[in-house]
């Protein structure tokens, strides 16, 4: 607005300003239809001021970084009982075939914990991992590989227990998956104990090489990442290979510890050095990490955890994140279809969908299946029906094991 | 106390901070140089966190957790709690009986009491364009106020009849169409039930006052009063067609009675709904509405309770702060507090003090809300159900205080969570331009 126009508008505005200040009482209702700009001749509660100032005055629906989520089962990836399958990376479409990596654990019995875990079986479901690969011609419909894509290097390698989690880059025609290795059993000792190494190939369909040491390892003993640097997640930023993980002490919050955080760490070679941010924590809720290029800058799905669990935010500058919106049953461990992820032309233009995965705790096995989300996080789509509120669940989704009142807790509550 | 005494010991001698604070007199680039020094030599951020802001340099994520929140998050947060459901007793699952909407459950000579819409019909709801005298448009259609008790809060005992049925036909704008909705004020020594109230039919675009009855005991009898409590706002106003969902409670002297506006114009350009408040020191009125309204711009029922000596308020379901838990310390002017997920629908909690007026609210650990079966909203009976939390001040409940909240499959392929197939084609549609290969 040029400095002329604002003068305009203030003059325009100075009498009304003037009406109600003088007499309160005179003010009309707050009117049906939403003024495109904040008012300035009304008094306005704290909600409303926040209406424009933090969100828009068309609230979700007019927030390009609002969207519901909505689920499909994947074809070819059915849930089977020996199978897990979870934390998918990014989706790629290379000559007209999507790819997807992740986690997979194959008949290695049913996960115990870190007491029970042994040479064959596996504390978590993320225990015993090696790193698939699946490819598909439409999205919907996926055919598993014969063999994993990266298997765990023989004891005492780097992440001869297990390697997990893994996100896929591609630097100057080279392909690159990171991921969590384990070289103790987790949930044995300290929590999770993983960092991140890398594994590199000239083609998605392999073969991997694994580069058998760390890449980004955990902070020192007191820092927020002592014990954790999971979940990887790379776009290009800036000319440089934008490494967000999640860290974490691994102590449960005891302590007063922090519980879990996302930082970033940044290097110029996809096999290092990377260099976290001084900054970091840059997310300070969140599970899984999910970032993609928006505009000119970052945007990142922050679930399940935290104070600002369940939002969108957004970073002009890769690091200093906003909230933009509250999202409702998010995909977990999202692995979106981000085209432009490594392009690094300051116009990212968001996601319309993904792999995520969904736990069966209900089963007990503890297995993980793949599923798709659909979404309007795009600059490219105007999907009104992905921008609704109003989501409601059936009675099955209240009384499933995580949302009903447990027998124990209600004794307690009784009592 | 000894956490904080520890993380002193150990930053004393640490590396040099960026000054606390940088007026607008200091030259940019001297302030960015200085920045850059010190976030070169900066340490990590420590593993325990600091009761107090750090004075070095932090992301904006981290400046928010102490600004916003708290440094323990959710579980430092008296304002945050999970919700765990509990199917109720008592009340029977019947064809073409629903039950929604409870008011805020009280306790009276050691009974718990709880109103709600209640319909009993001939039929499911058949939409408002096929209603009938008898057959109803939506779930809360046809409906009258409905009372139920309970010695334990698990276990409830309905009425025979309800307890405030709709007025007789001829009175044209008193509800003799449905009546729902309610929300529950004991004021000097006397009880009141304000409710919505249909006539000639129910849907977003009838007229709809809060109409109020009222009562000596909770066990009734209860009267009509012959003129509305709140009625809709003005033509061209945010809130000039209904105001549903009544939430009374006292606060400094006053009755405050929230509920939810909407106009009669739809579209994206229109408030869709938000929430307002009215004032008056006399339950049956004249109520004066908030200058400030809407001071709540989310949500879709009401819940408000007094917390320490201001309002609180559970928003869920719509709006830019949807799932929240906010806070007002003068009922007008609220603040997020925390961020909640699977909130109760239509929550109708059991806050012994919602009428004390003490300034001293102690928030609440339980209470009902209902539940539609098949994830719907209109078009089914729905049930009422038990939630528990810990919002309260009187008790520090852990497990309530939790994140990390998964859901089954059944979940992400519910109806209204599952992808559609009508979306799936317009996404099939797209996919072929929509999918670029990958830029690289």
């Amino acid at each position: 607005m040029t400095v002329a126009r604002s003068i305009v508008l203030l003059l325009a505005l100075g009498p009304f300003n003037l009406v109600w200040a003088g007499d309160p009482t005179q003010t009309e209702p707050f009117p049906a239809i939403l003024p495109l700009t904040k008012p300035t001749d009304r008094p306005l509660g704290s909600a409303m001021q926040r209406l424009y100032d933090q969100w828009n005055p068309h609230e979700d629906r007019g927030n390009e970084l609002y969207s519901n989520f909505k689920y499909t089962p994947l074809e070819g990836l059915e849930l089977k009982a020996s199978i897990s399958r979870r934390d998918p990376t990014k989706v790629l479409l290379i000559d007209g075939v999507y790819h997807v990596w992740y986690t997979c654990r194959k008949a290695a019995g049913v996960p115990a914990g870190g007491k029970g875990a042994t040479d064959t079986i596996p504390s978590f479901d993320w225990d015993l991992c090696d790193l698939w690969h699946a490819k598909s011609k439409d999205g919907w419909t996926w055919k598993e590989d014969e063999k994993p894509a990266v298997t765990r290097l023989a004891k005492p390698q780097y992440g001869w227990r297990s390697i997990s989690t893994p996100d896929i880059l591609i630097w100057k025609g080279g392909y690159y998956l990171y991921y969590q290795g384990f070289n103790e059993i987790p949930g044995l000792a300290v929590g999770d104990r993983a960092a991140l190494t890398v594994a590199q190939a000239d083609s998605p369909y392999g073969p991997w090489k694994p580069l058998g040491r760390v890449v980004v390892d955990f902070g020192g003993p007191d820092d927020w990442d002592a014990n954790a640097i999971h979940d990887p997640y790379t776009i290009i930023y800036n000319g440089k290979i934008h490494l967000y993980y999640k860290g974490s002490p691994q102590k449960g919050g005891r302590d007063g510890t922090i519980v879990r955080a996302q930082g970033v760490a940044i290097a110029e070679h996809p096999l290092g050095t990377f260099k976290k941010s001084p900054l970091n924590p840059v997310i300070n809720s969140g599970h899984e990490t999910c970032v993609f290029p928006w505009k000119g800058g970052v945007a990142a799905i922050v679930g399940l955890d935290g104070a600002e669990k369940n939002t969108v935010q957004f970073a002009p500058d890769g690091i200093n994140f906003e909230v933009k919106s509250l999202i409702q049953i998010p995909p977990v461990a999202p692995g979106p279809f981000v085209p432009d992820a490594f392009a690094d032309n300051s116009n990212g233009r968001g996601i319309t969908w993904g792999l995520c995965h969904i736990m069966d705790k209900e089963s007990g096995n503890n297995n993980s299946i793949l599923a798709r989300f659909d979404c309007d996080l795009s600059l490219d789509v105007d999907r009104q029906y992905f921008k609704r509120n109003n989501l409601r669940f059936n009675d099955a989704t209240y009384f499933q094991k995580s949302t009903v009142l447990q027998g124990w807790l209600k004794k307690q509550i009784a009592d | 106390m000894i956490i904080a005494i520890e993380f002193d010991k150990k930053n004393r001698g640490a590396s040099p901070r960026r000054p606390r604070t940088t007026g607008p007199a200091i030259p940019t680039l001297i302030v960015t140089l200085l920045t850059t020094v010190a976030i070169a030599e900066q340490k990590p951020f420590p593993a325990v966190i600091p009761e107090q802001k750090p004075d070095f340099p932090i992301s904006a994520a981290m400046e928010r957790l102490y600004d916003e929140w708290n440094p323990h998050e959710d579980r430092g947060n008296e304002l945050y709690s999970n919700f765990k459901y509990t199917e109720l007793k008592g009340f029977k699952r019947e064809a073409n009986v629903s039950r929604r909407d409870p008011t805020k459950v009280i306790k009276v000579d050691g009974i718990y009491h709880v109103w709600y819409t209640g319909r009993r019909s001939e039929c499911p709801p058949v939409g408002l364009q096929n209603a009938t005298d008898t057959k109803p448009g939506t779930d809360w259609d046809l409906a009258d106020i409905w009372h139920a008790t309970s010695k334990d809060g698990w276990s409830w005992v309905e009425d025979k009849e309800p307890a405030v049925r709709r007025p007789p036909k001829p009175k044209p704008k008193r509800g003799f169409r449905s009546i729902c909705t309610p929300g529950v004020l004991v004021w000097k020594g006397k009880y009141y039930l304000y409710f919505q109230a249909y006539s000639p039919m129910v849907g977003g675009q009838v007229w709809c006052p809060v109409r109020v009855a009222y009562a000596d005991s909770p066990y009734g009898p209860w009267a009509h009063h012959p003129e509305p409590a709140l009625v809709p706002s003005p033509p061209g106003s945010w809130g000039n067609i209904k105001i549903n969902d009544p939430c009374p409670v006292a606060h400094k002297g006053r009755i405050l009675i929230y509920y939810k506006g909407a106009p009669i114009e739809r579209g994206p350009e229109y408030v869709l709904r938000m929430q307002g408040v009215a004032f008056s020191d006399n339950p049956l009125g004249p109520f004066e509405a908030s200058k400030l309204n809407p001071v709540i711009n989310s949500g879709h029922e009401t819940c408000m309770f007094p917390f320490k000596d201001g309002v609180a308020a559970l928003v869920a379901l719509d709006g830019p702060e949807k799932n929240t838990i906010q806070w007002s310390p003068d009922g007008e002017n609220f603040k997020v507090m925390s961020m909640i997920q699977v909130p109760p629908v239509a929550p109708g909690p059991y806050c012994p003090d919602a009428f004390s007026d003490n300034g001293d609210g102690r928030g609440f650990t339980w209470g009902l809300c209902h539940i539609n079966p098949d994830g719907g909203g209109a078009a089914n009976e729905s049930i009422l159900a038990r939630f528990d939390c810990d919002l309260s001040l009187d008790v520090n409940w852990e497990i309530f205080k939790r994140n990390n909240l998964r859901f089954n499959e059944q979940t992400y392929f519910q109806k209204g969570v599952a992808l559609p197939p009508f979306i799936k084609q317009q996404i099939l549609r797209e996919q072929k331009t929509l999918d670029r290969e990958t830029i690289r």
